[in-house]
């Protein structure tokens, strides 16, 4: 019982850390592709500056549930599942 | 120094390779001729056991009843894998099903005049100077010696491994890209401000005390006498 509870808090540790990881980057990837269609559409006025960084804060908002955002939560139920279709070819098949 | 770093990348590498092949299934065409369990000393190969709670009972003189399953290849050699629960812990193939897969193993049990080919997935190495034998996961029957099934849970494993590294390799690349470029790049602005203003200080320090040093000069020129005529 002791090594199941191990299992489960290790699981769940790593799906932390890459839940954490993957938010950061999806985050990161989409500031950038705003900071990249401000410059797109002021030429003029590319590059950092108070006003292209207030158009990607306020084009930020409400990020977190967007499609994108919410996908990844996947990484909290796909090793689960992986961890089931092992435990079945390995026990049951 | 380039020399260590080679000689340490290359002892990394075999190292991650023989983790690999030694944690991966790997599916061997096989007949089986006997199982048995019998007593077993443990002693300094137990990492090549399952772990003490999860696998065969281990009693105080450090010995376990393990089944075992002897085999024979095809090309008439033997091969002798262990079966032991490997449960929750290390390595991930959440096997509890030992008792079935013996006696699963002594249903395919057969004889060199009638031979009955299985393929046998399993993990680990036999090396018999350290008395290690690869952990049985499953017995499948197959058409014959021949037969090769392919190996899918280790390319399945080694893709989403990949894919994993991958990942990692990207979100670092965009973190340097994004976090710690910029920070490089501020830092040294900051740097280089620091070191114009430096600059213009100590030219203004040197332009007063030049310029001083002229009100100085002109002071003492006026205690000089006139110029002659």
């Amino acid at each position: 019982m002791m090594a199941l509870i191990r299992l489960v808090a290790i699981i769940i540790a790593i799906e932390a850390l890459f839940y954490v990881l993957l938010s950061i980057y999806i985050r990161s990837l989409r500031r950038e592709a705003l900071e990249k269609e401000w410059d797109h559409r002021h030429p003029e006025k590319s590059g950092a500056s108070p006003e292209r960084r207030e158009f990607v804060r306020r084009s930020m908002v409400g990020f977190e549930k967007t499609l994108r955002a919410r996908l990844i939560g996947w990484v909290m139920v796909l090793p689960v599942v992986a961890i089931v279709t092992i435990i079945f070819f390995v026990n049951y098949y | 120094m380039r020399y260590f770093w080679t000689v340490l990348g290359v002892i990394f590498g075999i190292s991650v390779f023989l983790f690999m092949d030694y944690t991966l299934p790997s599916k061997q065409t096989v007949r089986i001729t006997n199982t048995y369990n019998r007593m077993t000393d443990i002693g300094a190969n137990q990492i090549f056991y399952s772990s003490p709670d999860t696998g065969t009972v281990q009693n105080a003189a450090g010995q376990r009843d393990i089944r075992f399953i002897d085999t024979v290849r095809p090309n008439g050699r033997v091969y002798v894998y262990r079966n032991e629960d490997t449960g929750w812990i290390w390595p991930p193939y959440f096997k509890y099903d030992s008792t079935n897969l013996q006696s699963e193993a002594t249903n395919l049990v057969s004889n060199a005049a009638n031979p009955e080919w299985v393929s046998v997935t399993s993990y680990g190495w036999r090396i018999s100077w350290l008395s290690i034998y690869p952990n049985a996961v499953s017995v499948h029957p197959v058409a014959g010696p021949d037969a090769r099934p392919f190996n899918w849970a280790a390319q399945i494993v080694l893709l989403v491994l990949g894919f994993l590294l991958f990942l990692l390799w990207r979100m670092w690349n965009q973190f340097r890209e994004r976090t710690i470029d910029p920070a490089r790049q501020s830092v040294d602005e900051a740097w280089d401000r620091l070191d114009a203003r430096a600059d213009a200080a100590r030219d203004e320090i040197s332009e007063r005390a030049s310029k001083a040093r002229g009100g100085f000069t002109r002071w003492l020129d006026s205690w000089r006498g006139k110029p002659r005529r």
